[in-house]
């Protein structure tokens, strides 16, 4: 309440600040906080929540507004709504710019090396980009943290000490059950079971019936609640998650914990607030973060006790880079790592011309969990899962490939449109040193903070594996009497399509080779935490969310007791 | 760099669906919240008439949907059009000229009879005229399958919509349609 009361009153004095702004050039907060946090997304929400509960006096500052959910656009902005229809580039981009949630390009510039170009979203709006995303929590397994190759360093954690956080991350959030373990993919805390749709049911039965490759079909576990649960109504299965969630039945940190801890009276929230820099004192510690006020076009300055960088991988990166603090072991940057995607599509006759009903759920249903001991056989290292999916969908082009014009072609398009069926890939890009952002200058926002460009690109391993992902798929969809194109070669998705950005300030033990230690925290600036997936140190090939919400509650736990402890 | 004739009419074809793709990149593409009327910027008056005659009988209307004239293709192929390289546009506007000195005057039953003669060759086009016919249908297509009257009218999409539960696949099986096979057809890469 404190905290709040202190903003009140900032707003009404904020004429003479803006006249002292003209003779200062950064407004200086008078008010020392406990903790800043830079992001409202999963992980600066996790990390709210915890130390707010234990009456931690927190800030949060956010570069985009807070928006009200009634405000969300979820499914009223509709593919002919979009001026390339979702055709001319990546759908899931085209639907988000015209959201006017995501960061504007044309003021917050980026790049890339090359002519690969490397697709970032970056969504402005408290919440982060867990408004939008499709709510799929796989746990990492114990293979995922210590890769069973000699590749490169395995984490400084083990599966067992993070899985006391899952199974409470799991608690807190609800998710839906995998219903069982698969190989080394672990059995989850979970609520119910995700119900497959008609084309999951065939391509799950001919999975677990391939022979010699031992396929398990799995409930994706997804933050979505399939039950009312803690307050928040159970999902109602309106579409597609990633265009966001009216309801709150799909976890996003606005609503399960930013509105939450902000009831507490700790938490202080800056929106607006796009962090530039931390500023070091004289004794090697963090003193203040200096952001843009979006509203007023000015900088402005937070003090604060200790500070978590929780912006997303890049952006927490790119403010520490713009810092210039943290680097000693030059790894700031390096090690950018996601998903290769990939996917193979055709049509199941036997899902031909069936009545058309609404099988959107809230996305896929099933999925393959990595297996690779029985796929790879040494053909490359680390792993992907399949998910294989179907579903009415939104449209249909196979048109293009059925002859003909007219009434009569009309019909045939008819029939194919309910039979369309795809086997997805979710793979490990290995962690690779050149992988990496920089700051360029030139590419300056409207407040004059350097942006990135990014130098990013596959490498044999990520071939390798999509490769074999070709053959599994291709031979999955065949045993199911998949009519498929054979002209149709498929090639990984974009760079950056998986939005699963990790690992630019990975975690060890050894300062000279990682950026944070194995609790989040900075090796060479102490009262500073990374609590975002910029510390993964591999990608795995699980989506990052659940283990990002994992390790920031472990390392907020792990700050209260170095605050209580006066440590910092 | 010697292309052989038929490597020029792939790539032609080829250029529809990656027409478009730099221009996005470099800019940011809004939603056409409040639709004003559509102002063409590429066709010509002539041309967006031979276009409206030809995309009619593509995809004409019917008792489900009001086809290609009333998803106002048209408008979509001209915004993509605007935003595509030189080469596309000259492709088209050259295809336009050519199909519509051919149906002038044509009733809808000749220009269905000059389309089936250009389609004939739909996945190996030997002629410019064949090349082009692949290109004028993967547009229409496209404009109208991602149409609000394609999608809901034509298609009969049913998604987006909220349900109380979603109980996933009831059925004990799934069986192919009787006297069902493939259809689909590719058109052969060089």
């Amino acid at each position: 309440m404190r905290a709040i009361m202190f903003r009140r009153a900032g707003i009404q004095c904020c004429e003479s600040a803006r006249r002292l702004s003209r003779l200062f050039q950064i407004l200086k907060s008078p008010h020392v906080y406990d903790v800043a946090i830079i992001g409202s997304g999963a992980a600066g929400g996790m990390t709210a929540h915890v130390l707010t509960e234990n009456r931690v006096d927190v800030v949060m500052l956010e570069a985009g507004p807070l928006r009200n959910p009634s405000e969300f656009p979820i499914h009223r902005i509709r593919r002919w709504n979009l001026p390339y229809r979702g055709l001319r580039g990546d759908y899931m981009q085209e639907w988000l710019d015209a959201t006017h949630f995501l960061a504007d390009q044309s003021k917050e510039p980026y790049g890339w090396d090359g002519k690969e170009p490397f697709e970032w979203v970056r969504v402005r709006a408290v919440g982060g980009k867990s408004l939008f995303w499709a709510g799929v929590t796989p746990r990492f397994s114990p293979d995922e943290f210590q890769p069973r190759d000699d590749y490169d360093r395995p984490w400084p954690i083990t599966y067992d000490d993070v899985a006391p956080y899952y199974d409470r991350v799991e608690e807190l959030i609800g998710v839906t059950s995998t219903g069982e373990g698969a190989g080394a993919f672990p059995l989850n805390k979970g609520l119910a079971q995700q119900r497959p749709n008609c084309a999951e049911v065939e391509l799950k039965k001919v999975a677990e019936s391939l022979p010699g490759r031992g396929l398990k079909a799995l409930s994706i576990p997804k933050a979505i609640l399939p039950q009312d649960y803690r307050g928040r109504p159970r999902c109602h299965h309106c579409g597609p998650c990633w265009q966001g969630c009216d309801s709150g039945s799909k976890f996003d940190s606005l609503r399960v914990f930013v509105q939450k801890a902000r009831q507490t009276g700790h938490l202080t929230l800056f929106a607006g607030a796009r962090a530039r820099s931390l500023q070091l004192s004289d004794d090697g510690r963090i003193e203040s973060v200096h952001y843009w006020d979006v509203q007023d076009r000015t900088y402005r300055e937070i003090r604060a006790r200790t500070f978590v960088l929780a912006a997303g991988c890049i952006e927490s990166t790119q403010i520490l880079l713009n810092s210039k603090i943290a680097n000693s072991s030059g790894l700031v940057g390096r090690y950018l790592s996601e998903h290769l995607y990939g996917s193979v599509d055709g049509f199941l006759p036997q899902l031909m011309n069936r009545p058309v009903v609404n099988e959107d759920s809230n996305g896929s249903n099933i999925f393959i969990p990595d297996l690779t001991r029985n796929w790879r056989a040494g053909k490359f290292i680390r792993g992907y899962q399949i998910y294989p999916t179907g579903g009415i969908p939104e449209t249909t082009l196979v048109g293009q490939n059925i002859p003909g014009f007219g009434a009569a072609w009309k019909e045939k398009i008819r029939e194919y449109y309910p039979a369309g069926a795809s086997v997805l890939m979710q793979g490990e890009v290995l962690p690779h040193r050149d992988n990496r952002i920089e700051i360029d200058e030139a590419l300056k926002d409207d407040a004059g903070i350097p942006g990135v460009r990014f130098y990013f690109r596959l490498r044999d391993n990520e071939h390798a594996m999509f490769g074999d992902f070709l053959e599994v798929a291709t031979e999955l969809m065949t045993k199911a009497g998949a009519e498929m194109l054979a002209g149709n070669k498929p090639k990984p998705f974009q760079h950056g399509a998986s939005i699963h950005y990790v690992g630019t300030a990975r975690m060890g033990n050894d300062p000279k080779l990682s950026v944070s230690d194995r609790w989040n925290r900075s090796h060479d600036v102490r009262n500073l935490y990374l609590n975002d997936a910029a510390v993964f140190v591999t990608a795995g090939n699980q989506n990052p969310t659940l283990t990002i919400l994992a390790l920031a509650m472990r390392s907020s736990e792990h700050m209260l007791d170095a605050i209580k402890q006066g440590e910092v | 760099m010697p292309y052989s004739r038929r490597e020029f009419l792939a790539a032609a074809a080829a250029l529809w669906s990656a027409a478009a793709l730099r221009a996005q990149q470099h800019q940011h593409a809004h939603p056409l919240e409040e639709r004003s009327p559509y102002k063409f910027a590429f066709f010509d008056g002539e041309e967006r008439k031979t276009l409206r005659v030809l995309m009619d009988r593509i995809v004409p209307a019917d008792n489900r949907s009001a086809g290609a004239l009333g998803a106002c293709v048209d408008e979509y192929v001209d915004f993509i059009l605007v935003h595509a390289d030189a080469a596309l546009q000259e492709t088209w506007r050259k295809g336009l000229k050519r199909y519509g000195e051919a149906i002038a005057r044509n009733s809808p039953d000749e220009v269905d009879r000059f389309l089936e003669q250009q389609a004939h060759n739909e996945f190996a086009p030997v002629t410019d005229d064949e090349a082009f016919f692949i290109i004028l249908k993967a547009a229409v297509a496209e404009g109208f399958y991602t149409s609000k009257e394609g999608i809901v009218n034509e298609l009969g999409y049913k998604g987006m919509a909220f349900v109380l539960d979603f109980e996933g696949c009831t059925h004990a099986s799934h069986h192919v349609p009787q006297g069902w096979h493939p259809m689909l057809r590719e058109r052969k890469e060089t």
